[in-house]
């Protein structure tokens, strides 16, 4: 997250960066929240969502996960070199961990540490997760979106994994013992960290620095990034609707609809419901592809009728499942 | 290979004079990885079959939108592959003209024919100082050798 930092610091160096952060679902630069996530059950239990600007696929941490970020040049990066660093440092903590073929870390065949990269002309970053003590019910919970199946996309999709806790190998590794045997791994790998003279410490008298993060903060956490940096994508879902069984087709580009069909299987339509299919669709196109807009476009045409109203709840709750994510 | 050029310049040059130019369009490298083919005041950009093969498969494309002011190093758009997430850096400065929307939905055309089919994005490019610049044949063929 503080990539604009990293990205200033001495193009030759590696930096180390560990961090940890309350509950939240980070979803990979070109991935998809509406089908990566359970974005209804997110908004229930306060689980934030936040958009890396690595690959990869989308991870959920809370105070039980730490994570690691390393910065090196771009020609001293391989995708495994921090990956390896990390299982080294966890063998000093008696874990036999090891790199598996995604380039993530796993022991005894379940991850424990996904990893994320990001490429600049001159920098590489490494992101990395490490589950400790992480809620795992939630992780699952989280990562599931209902409508999943539903959806078309472009763009990166998750790759499920088994996985577990350090906790299960080891009583005394917590975030202070990881972060301390990471470093050390760090010094060893590239070269000797001297904490006296090699580690910065911020606070909040570095204006500089606090106001480069709040604005970094600002940019990540807009709409347009969570949501609108998605790739196109098209939700699909069927039904039966007043006795008749239905088919929509809501298609989305940044975030927002660009094209809504609606039908009844073998044509049944008459005027009446050709007509209100043309208001459903004209009043959905350009809206955020969130419950709560969805609902506010609809709302006239519920007016209009009792089959209209039918027609209407029905779509918002389909697109409920999907879509209950914050307000553009 | 060396052949089978040979033999379409010799008979583009027999048939049309617009296909010997098209034979003929100078094609320059960026240290970033980037392919340049300029014709006129229109370059078409895309990834090197260098950088395509250390990406591995591509799964992931996008391309600037047409109308698009850039300058040169501008970041214009995004590949990704493998977990990794890579900038694509406009070469030039100008005006995003066209872009490969192709790429776009299928994404192997960058593995399997970047420096063709899976061009990116032309820009009408307004400083030909930009393009004397860019890295030619020779020099990216040396770079990439030694990175090697």
């Amino acid at each position: 997250m503080l990539c604009r930092i990293l990205r200033k610091s001495d193009p030759e160096s590696f930096v180390l960066y560990l961090w940890r952060n309350r509950p939240t679902i980070v979803i990979g630069r070109n991935q998809n929240p509406w089908k990566e996530c359970n974005l209804k059950m997110m908004a229930s239990r306060n689980v934030l969502l936040a958009r890396r600007t690595s690959g990869g696929g989308s991870v959920y941490h809370d105070m039980g996960n730490s994570n690691y970020t390393v910065v090196m040049p771009r020609e001293a990066f391989t995708r495994d070199k921090c990956a390896e660093m990390v299982s080294r440092a966890l063998h000093h903590a008696d874990i036999p961990a090891y790199v598996n073929e995604r380039h993530d870390v796993t022991v005894e065949g379940r991850k424990i540490s996904g990893s994320a990269f990001k490429l600049t002309n001159k920098r590489a970053f490494h992101h990395g997760t490490m589950l400790i003590d992480t809620d795992l019910g939630r992780l699952h919970g989280c990562l599931h979106s209902e409508a999943k199946d539903d959806i078309e996309a472009l763009g990166v999709e998750s790759v499920r994994s088994v996985v577990t806790n350090l906790r299960e190998y080891s009583l005394s590794i917590d975030h202070l013992t990881f972060c301390q045997a990471v470093m050390r791994e760090f010094g060893r790998t590239f070269g000797k960290l001297d904490v006296g003279r090699n580690v910065t410490v911020w606070d909040e008298s570095d204006t500089d620095v606090v106001g480069m993060v709040e604005e970094e903060r600002k940019r990540i956490s807009t709409w347009k990034w969570l949501y609108g940096q998605t790739p196109r994508f098209v939700h699909r879902f069927g039904g039966v609707v007043g006795g008749k069984p239905v088919v929509a087709k809501v298609s989305v580009y940044h975030g927002h609809v660009t094209e809504v069909s609606l039908e009844y299987d073998a044509g049944q339509e008459d005027a009446d419901d050709c007509g209100i299919f043309q208001m459903i669709s004209d009043s959905l196109v350009d809206a955020p592809y969130v419950a709560a807009d969805i609902r506010g476009c609809l709302g006239p045409i519920s007016r209009e009728s009792p089959a209209a109203a039918e027609l209407c709840r029905w779509i918002l709750e389909k697109i409920m499942e999907a879509a209950s994510g914050d307000s553009a | 290979m060396s052949f089978r050029v040979l033999t379409k310049s010799f008979v583009s040059q027999r048939l049309t004079p617009s296909l010997l130019h098209r034979t003929f369009a100078t094609k320059k490298y960026t240290p970033s990885h980037e392919w340049i083919s300029i014709d006129k005041n229109i370059g078409t950009v895309g990834i090197t079959e260098y950088a395509q093969n250390s990406l591995g498969d591509v799964v992931y494309v996008e391309v600037p939108e047409e109308g698009t002011e850039v300058e040169l190093g501008d970041v214009v758009g995004a590949v990704e592959s493998v977990k990794s997430a890579s900038d694509i850096y406009s070469p030039l400065t100008g005006e995003i003209v066209e872009a490969n929307q192709a790429v776009t939905e299928k994404t192997k055309l960058i593995n399997s024919a970047p420096e063709t089919d899976g061009w990116l994005f032309k820009v009408k490019f307004t400083n030909q100082e930009e393009v004397d610049n860019l890295l030619d044949e020779a020099a990216y063929k040396k770079l990439t050798e030694a990175d090697h």
